[in-house]
């Protein structure tokens, strides 16, 4: 009698030579450069995009506030400010019919959309900053995940803490984006920054030392509004849309990410659109 | 060649052929199918490789070459593309005699299986998991693992019937 493993040692097949092995090694590797070059440039342009997006959708989402842009003193509260945005040329719904449009052009089939909360933004050094209004923790199709036990955004820790930010279903997850409190007001009022760090993986913890508010508000060089839309998904792939848009609804710019299966970023710039320009 | 590449192009030397093996099992001989499982495998393996614990690249990469198999088979397309009657794959079949015969007979057995009860065979008594391992891998409850290796070896049994007796350990 045979003993099963036996047979599935012979049926499995014989190993490969040595020259084989080396060649596939260096496809592998090939391979697996591609595909991180493929995933950082995705991420990077994500991060880039983001120079100008949801002007256009603040102000008819969400309550406005006018935050002076002026830093606060530390340990009082938020300082990001969150100002009005230009009224938009041309109205959201229109945009999105754009960017399906302009995605199916490219053979991506984009079921309906949900629209996740628009965050303000902000340029700094390395990267953008974003600012969460009042009270859109966890409405709004924001949530914040609690990174570290004992340090989630919604804790009692009001000395900070990183988490990750999701907005829709899965949306930024994407995009890794690291979120910092840097407010010392209860959760409840405060503000929230997040760094968009196209490189860094989720669960990098930024410092608090590295994360001031008055920072982002101080260096900030241009500033605007993100919108993402959790395009929806189908079987193996999902659909994700950044964009920004100055406050002057300016130099929009609008990035598809879709992921397939294969954990393949499928970057579909749509910055040259005419249809999303506004 | 920086210290990621180095390490993983190290790892896969020592490991890929093995992979391809688990590969070849999982696919009953589909050549083809197999090694695109592995370099997918890989290549997902490259971009997590610096959250990959030291000493765990295989069992990441196993899990991974795992998971892409058990999503392929729950692809539409997968079913239409994966009835055959035949091997698929000649090149592993070679001429028919003595020990060519019987793994041809074991991979034709294992192209016979459902997806699932292939899966299990091949986790269980190739890679040696326990039931608990398989239930996180093919994402099925222990006792669907339980069911579908005890089905998937009477099969097995039945089908190698003329050409081998089977001794699960």
């Amino acid at each position: 009698m045979t003993e099963l493993r036996d047979l599935l040692e012979r049926a499995a097949g014989p190993e490969v030579s040595g020259g084989d092995v080396a060649t596939a090694v260096g496809a592998d590797l090939a391979r697996g450069r591609r595909a991180l070059r493929r995933r950082t440039t995705a991420r990077a342009v994500a991060g880039v995009a983001v120079v100008g997006a949801l002007a256009l959708v603040v102000p008819r989402v969400l309550p406005t506030v006018d935050g002076g842009g002026d830093a606060g003193p530390a340990g009082q509260g938020p300082s990001v400010s969150v100002t009005q945005g230009q009224p938009p040329e041309r109205p959201a719904a229109e945009v999105y019919a754009g960017v399906e449009a302009a995605l199916a052009e490219r053979g991506l089939a984009v079921p309906p959309h949900t629209t996740g909360s628009p965050l303000r933004w902000t340029t700094v050094d390395g990267g953008l900053w974003f600012s969460l209004p009042p009270g859109a923790v966890g409405a709004g199709g924001v949530e914040m995940t609690p990174l570290l036990p004992g340090k989630g955004l919604r804790g009692d820790n009001h000395g900070g803490g990183s988490g990750e930010m999701a907005v829709g279903p899965q949306g930024l997850h994407t995009l890794g984006l690291v979120l910092q409190r840097v407010s010392q007001q209860p959760v409840e009022d405060a503000e929230y920054c997040a760094l968009i760090q196209p490189e860094r993986q989720l669960g990098y913890e930024v410092t608090d030392e590295s994360i001031r508010s008055d920072t982002c508000v101080q260096r900030g060089v241009d500033s605007g509004t993100l919108f993402v839309t959790e395009s929806g998904s189908d079987w193996n792939t999902r659909y994700v849309t950044v964009g920004l848009v100055r406050d002057d609804a300016t130099a929009v710019s609008v990035t598809a990410t879709v992921e397939d299966d294969f954990g393949t970023d499928v970057l579909v710039d749509l910055a040259q659109d005419p249809r999303l320009r506004w | 060649m920086r210290r990621r590449d180095r390490e993983f192009a190290e790892f896969v030397g020592a490991r890929r052929a093995q992979l391809v093996r688990t590969a070849r099992l999982l696919t009953a001989g589909d050549e083809h199918t197999a090694e695109d499982l592995v370099q997918t495998a890989l290549t997902k393996l490259y971009l997590a490789w610096p959250r990959v614990e030291p000493g765990g690249a295989d069992a990441y990469a196993r899990r991974v070459l795992v998971n892409t198999f058990v999503d392929l088979t729950r692809r539409p397309w997968w079913r239409r593309e994966a009835v055959a009657e035949e091997l698929p794959d000649a090149a592993l079949r070679g001429s028919v005699d003595g020990a060519v015969a019987e793994s041809d007979a074991v991979r034709a057995a294992l192209a016979a299986l459902p997806d699932g009860q292939r899966t299990a065979v091949v986790l269980r008594h190739w890679l040696d998991l326990d039931v608990a391992e398989c239930s996180r891998l093919m994402k099925v409850d222990p006792g669907t693992v339980k069911s579908q290796t005890a089905r998937g070896l009477a099969k097995l049994r039945t089908l190698l019937a003329d050409d081998v007796e089977v001794a699960a350990r």
